[in-house]
């Protein structure tokens, strides 16, 4: 009774210890695994965002002021203004007022 | 017996499991750090990342210069099996759509390493980099990209193949456009497969920061097609041009002719690279004179309507003769600057002494760099007053006998538009992290005041008088005034002045009431016009209107400029219509507050009756008219053949006399119509 009570113990003891390592060993593959992830993600962001720098150029270029203007010109015919510029001054309190009444209307 | 079986068995185990325990205890403990170091050199394989280079922006945000993440692709031939070389070439070809063929020659033609794919983008990496081959490696190969190729190519300069900036803000802010490269290292299995980074001895690559110019895309672009234009069409050798916020010392253009694409810049000549704005030097010719003129006022050394002799021409100053390409008689001291006059300003510079007018130059910024942000500066050449010849100060008066750089000529000239504060240019506005958060903010940097308001602002009105009817009428603009003044130096060439090749330069304001922009334009040796009012001026011309069309802002208050084109009828119209003010103002400019001449004497109503002027010397006629206080107007040079006030009449209260010169010694007599 004694020598199989202390064998159930020695196995128990076992097991614990056994499922400890495994957790422990299973969560440092997950770290590693996260880590090998998050590395990978972050170079595919980088090389996203250097993607995206690239396209923003593109873009820059391609409705740069002086090449918009050759078409409208050329092909709309429409002409630059001459006249002055007109400066139409709103307050900010002015703006706020006015969203304030139009919030106030469509509510 | 059954007992002694298993004790048997019990014991083998027993054995074997204290050898076990004996080959751990060897592996773990005793020889620990070799079997460490053998697993580290088999598993953790640190791997250098580059950090991306900043990008370059305009005033705008717009990017004129950044890093492509490009990566290539290399086997080392003698870690090749026949094997191996069947998976790269079939995964390169899945990657590229090329045929196998094709790599597999690359490979076969190959000495050790050899590369299959250059500067290729990196999601194909990650398809490549899935596979891991012995044998097969890569690396990180940036690319540096300007997406509008030779613009601003002097600003920018560029970089080596190396990454790093070998001319230009490429250069001058090496440090801050590049990053800090990281290391990643990483835990591998026996196939070379990544399992894991190593993060407390991994870092990340830093990206460098990111530079905002003061520059103007757009400005810059108008600038260099209309300076390749000017250069083509009047047959120049280079040609620089540069555009300022006078009030500032922004740079919002500078531009070179050659010049060059950075992308590809060792398929260019060393003379196309260079920043000839600021490494250059020239004789700045008649641009000068106006430098000249502002130290005269503000020394109170001259007074705008003293007449000078400027000897129809040519005049022998010390023994060297001096010569004007317009040839007057006489001239006012307002004239010799609107009409350009060697003579004039060579005889007005003798009333400054040698001291004051080294400190005056120096203080304008001559023979010291300007220190902008840009690398290579040259401080060009004056001589001290110790070492002045007996012609020097004259010569240095109108342009020669001084060498400046096209910088230092319009930071001079930003001195005397923006009432006479010597500014710093600049060409960084700003720095920024990658995150966008400012790290460094430029502002303008006061280096001295220079010369008083009230100088400033006369002769800024002698310049507006340049444009307007001087030598600079080529640049002037239909609805916005202009100030500037021309200039034209000979180049040495051979240790003696050509005749035929020549340094044509304008620098130009506008709007001249509130000046905003300031533009420099010099041609070197045009084969076509020679003179700076015939090639730079119209040059800077079609670079105001073309900005002033582009950005409404510049000058919102435009006016049409009346100009008329008979000076005679309009002088007379003027009389005709009785002028309301006591005041004298330009014929042709919009803004008529500008151009009061406060200077000459309000008319004097003691004065009895009109004087005889006619068949007088124009000196004498206007120092006459100044005695009894009159207004006047002077049409040509020489001796008064007509005036439309007849001798004797009594004068009227706020009339104004016309004179008309002419530099004949025919008999004359006085009229009246």
């Amino acid at each position: 009774m004694k020598k199989g009570s202390s064998l159930k113990s020695f196995i128990v003891i076992i097991t614990a210890i056994a499922v400890l390592l495994f957790t422990y060993v299973a969560t440092v593959t997950e770290i590693k695994r996260m880590n090998r992830l998050k590395i990978s993600k972050q170079d595919s962001l980088n090389v996203k965002l250097n993607l995206v720098e690239g396209t923003m150029v593109e873009i820059q270029k391609w409705t740069a002021e002086d090449r918009i203007v050759v078409y409208a010109q050329d092909s709309i015919g429409l002409i630059r203004p001459s006249d002055n510029l007109e400066i139409i001054s709103v307050s900010k309190d002015q703006v706020k007022q006015v969203e304030k009444l139009l919030s106030q209307k469509y509510d | 017996m059954i007992n002694s079986r298993a004790l048997i068995i019990t014991g083998l185990l027993l054995l074997v499991f204290v050898l076990l325990i004996a080959k751990l205890f060897t592996i773990q403990i005793s020889k620990h750090e070799y079997y460490t170091l053998i697993a580290e050199r088999q598993q953790n394989k640190p791997q250098s990342v580059k950090a991306e280079r900043g990008t370059i922006k305009d005033a705008n945000g717009e990017v004129l210069s950044y890093t492509m993440n490009n990566i290539s692709f290399y086997v080392d031939r003698r870690m090749m099996t026949p094997q191996r070389v069947d998976s790269v070439v079939s995964v390169f070809s899945r990657v590229f759509g090329k045929q196998k063929e094709y790599y597999k020659k690359i490979i076969d033609d190959g000495f050790t390493n050899v590369c299959l794919e250059k500067k290729n983008s990196m999601d194909k990496a990650f398809q490549i980099k899935k596979n891991v081959i012995e044998g097969l490696f890569s690396e990180e190969d940036f690319t540096r990209i300007y997406p509008y190729g030779s613009l601003a190519s002097h600003v920018l300069g560029y970089v080596n193949h190396d990454m790093i900036g070998i001319e230009g803000i490429e250069k001058n802010y090496e440090n801050e456009l590049t990053g800090t490269d990281g290391m990643y290292t990483y835990e591998r299995d026996v196939l070379g497969r990544i399992l894991s980074i190593d993060e407390n001895i991994s870092k990340a690559a830093v990206t460098g920061n990111n530079i905002n110019l003061t520059i103007n895309k757009t400005y810059q672009k108008i600038l260099e097609e209309e300076l390749s234009n000017g250069l083509q069409k009047y047959s120049g050798q280079s040609a620089v041009g540069i555009i300022m916020n006078p009030n500032t010392g922004e740079i919002l253009a500078l531009a070179n002719l050659p010049d060059f694409d950075p992308a590809n810049y060792e398929l260019f000549p060393a003379d196309s690279r260079r920043n000839r704005a600021i490494t250059d030097t020239y004789e700045p010719g008649s641009t000068i004179k106006a430098v000249t003129m502002s130290i005269l006022f503000d020394r109170g050394l001259a007074k705008e309507n003293e007449v000078i002799n400027t000897e129809n021409g040519t005049f022998f100053y010390k023994n060297v003769r001096i010569q004007d390409s317009h040839k007057h008689e006489n001239l006012t001291v307002r004239q010799v600057l609107e009409q350009s006059s060697n003579i004039g300003m060579a005889k007005l510079s003798e009333r400054i002494d040698d001291e004051t007018f080294y400190k005056y130059l120096r203080d304008f910024g001559f023979s010291n760099t300007t220190s902008v942000d840009l690398p290579s500066e040259a401080k060009g050449f004056l001589k001290k007053p110790g070492s002045f010849s007996a012609v020097t100060k004259s010569f240095v008066s109108f342009g020669y006998e001084i060498a400046v750089t096209p910088l230092q000529m319009i930071t001079a000239y930003s001195t005397i538009v923006n009432g006479g504060t010597l500014l710093q240019p600049f060409i960084l506005k700003s720095i920024t992290d990658p995150n966008g958060k400012i790290i460094l903010k430029n502002q303008t940097k006061k280096i001295r005041n220079v010369i008083e308001k009230s100088t400033s602002d006369l002769i800024k009105d002698f310049m507006v008088g340049v444009v307007e009817h001087g030598t600079g009428t080529e640049a002037q603009l239909p609805d916005v005034l202009v100030g500037g003044k021309t200039g034209t130096s000979q180049q040495l060439v051979n240790k003696s002045y050509s005749s035929r090749q020549h340094n044509s330069s304008f620098i130009g304001y506008f709007p001249a009431e509130n000046p905003k922009v300031i533009c420099f334009i010099l041609i070197n040796a045009p084969q076509v016009g020679q003179y700076g009012g015939l090639v730079a001026a119209p040059i800077f011309h079609e670079v105001a209107k073309r900005m002033l069309e582009t950005d409404l802002n510049l000058a919102p208050n435009k006016k049409k400029i009346e100009r008329k084109q008979n000076l005679i009828d309009q002088l007379v119209a003027d009389i005709k219509t009785a002028p309301k003010t006591k005041s004298v103002s330009f014929s042709n400019i919009g803004d008529r507050s500008l151009t009061n001449i406060s200077s000459r004497k309000i008319y004097n109503e003691n004065s009895t009756a009109m004087p005889n002027l006619v068949n007088q010397s124009m000196r004498d006629a206007i120092a006459q008219l100044n005695e009894i206080g009159m207004q006047y107007k002077v049409v040509g040079t020489g001796k008064v053949v007509w005036q439309n006030l007849e001798p004797g009449s009594s004068i009227v209260p706020g009339s104004i006399c016309l004179i008309k010169c002419e530099p004949l010694l025919k008999k004359v007599s006085a009229g009246t119509n």
